[in-house]
């Protein structure tokens, strides 16, 4: 076992390059957060806010807002501490994240004022295409940004990292769209607002499982 | 391997073995991996040779099968080793160092296991090739021999030409007789494969 070991640790030791370490994870975090605020801010500039301001007349509107915005951020945290061995918290912390996620859904049938007053999936989907769209691109570049940070970390749980950098990206595309779109129908906000997020987390899941773990095959 | 502690407890010159226990052991360690991370080799590898005992019993007391613990072992040191750079300096080094042998123990053990359901590798070996009385290998295998892969080769060569065992082929080549065994059979399948498509 000796004689094992010490081949093993030469082979390793001849290998050895600098490593320089990974940006520390709060940092990692502040900094998406900053370059979050700033591409929301821009994209809301060029859309413009919904000029009636329906949301935020609503009771409860400045808190759905909020329930998207802490979403967001908390999702991004979860997939960076995902990707770096030892920050994984345990499952009280992911029951807290997944509980909000449930919350953003559930909102706005529950506690938005909207409503629902005749659901129709489909014709909700096509009518709410052009928001559908607009939160796909406006995810796009902060799912980028985030995805490649969390490449240069060591994640031993791709899909999840993958899952929950999208989940943040796209929240944050529904946040900016939410504060520019004037109907609050719950059934649009399903359809055309929350089913990109949940489609693209899939898809960042799905992605991620593979780009997150390449660093595991690189000699 | 650090030594066992020295009964002779006046000896200056018995090294001390790393007490997994103690804080000031990993706050060296965690020290050391900051010059890992700068590429000193030496730091690296004073730090693998006082964390292989760790983590060695750390993969032993949790690996059923004692026949994959060298396997499993160096998948976790090879991981490990792409993994350095995760380790943010300032940080506890414990929670990073176990997050990764554990996942990378679990990640080996599946290999293992679905090697195990593809590939049987055999208990009972082929016949060792005997030479012929004028000493001369069949040219036809000698050949096929030369189109494997070194690792399988040289397995094949050790086991039938040399005819030692598995255990005295198996440290020859510094690996464990699991692995040897995997080369062994992989050489003989595709030795059949060679000899088979020479055939008219």
């Amino acid at each position: 076992m000796t004689r094992f070991h010490d081949n093993l640790v030469g082979k390793i030791v001849t290998d050895s390059k600098p490593a320089p370490p990974v940006t520390p994870a709060l940092t990692q975090w502040g900094l998406w957060l900053l370059s979050a605020m700033v591409i929301s801010g821009v994209a809301l500039g060029m859309m413009g806010m919904d000029p009636g301001g329906s949301l935020m007349a609503l009771p409860r509107g400045s808190l759905y807002i909020g329930l998207l915005f802490a979403g967001a951020g908390l999702a991004a945290w979860e997939a960076i501490s995902s990707s770096l061995p030892g920050r994984e918290k345990g499952m009280i912390r992911k029951g807290i994240s997944l509980f909000l996620l449930v919350s953003v859904y559930a909102f706005p049938f529950f506690l938005l004022n909207g409503g629902c007053h005749s659901f129709d999936p489909w014709k909700e989907f096509v009518e709410g295409w052009a928001c559908f769209r607009a939160i796909s691109l406006l995810g796009l570049v902060p799912w980028v940004l985030l995805g490649w940070w969390l490449s240069k970390n060591a994640s031993f749980h791709p899909f999840w990292s993958g899952a929950w950098s999208g989940a943040s990206a796209f929240l944050l595309g529904s946040l900016t769209v939410q504060l520019h779109c004037p109907n609050l129908e719950a059934g649009h906000l399903w359809m055309a607002h929350l089913l990109p997020v949940a489609f693209f987390t899939l898809a960042a899941g799905w992605l991620g499982a593979a780009w997150f773990s390449r660093w595991r095959k690189k000699d | 391997m650090p030594l066992a502690p020295s009964k002779n407890k006046n000896s200056s010159q018995t090294p001390k073995s790393p007490d997994p226990w103690d804080k000031d052991q990993w706050v060296s360690w965690e020290v050391l991996m900051v010059k890992i991370q700068a590429g000193d080799p030496e730091s690296y590898r004073q730090f693998l040779d006082e964390i292989g005992p760790v983590l060695f019993n750390f993969v032993r007391r949790r690996v059923f099968n004692q026949e994959l613990v060298p396997d499993v072992y160096q998948e976790v040191l090879l991981t490990l080793h792409k993994a350095r750079h995760s380790y943010e300096p300032g940080r506890p080094l414990g929670p990073w160092l176990f997050t990764v042998a554990r996942n990378s123990m679990l990640d080996a053990m599946k290999k293992n296991r679905r090697f195990a359901e593809r590939e049987v590798p055999t208990e009972t070996l082929p016949e060792i090739i005997r030479e012929n009385e004028d000493s001369s290998l069949n040219d036809e295998i000698h050949l096929a021999l030369q189109g494997l892969p070194e690792d399988n080769r040289v397995a094949v060569e050790l086991l039938k030409i040399k005819g030692l065992s598995l255990e005295e082929a198996s440290k020859q080549l510094g690996i464990s007789v699991g692995a040897l065994k995997v080369r062994a059979h992989r050489g003989y399948r595709e030795l059949r494969r060679i000899l088979t498509e020479k055939k008219p």
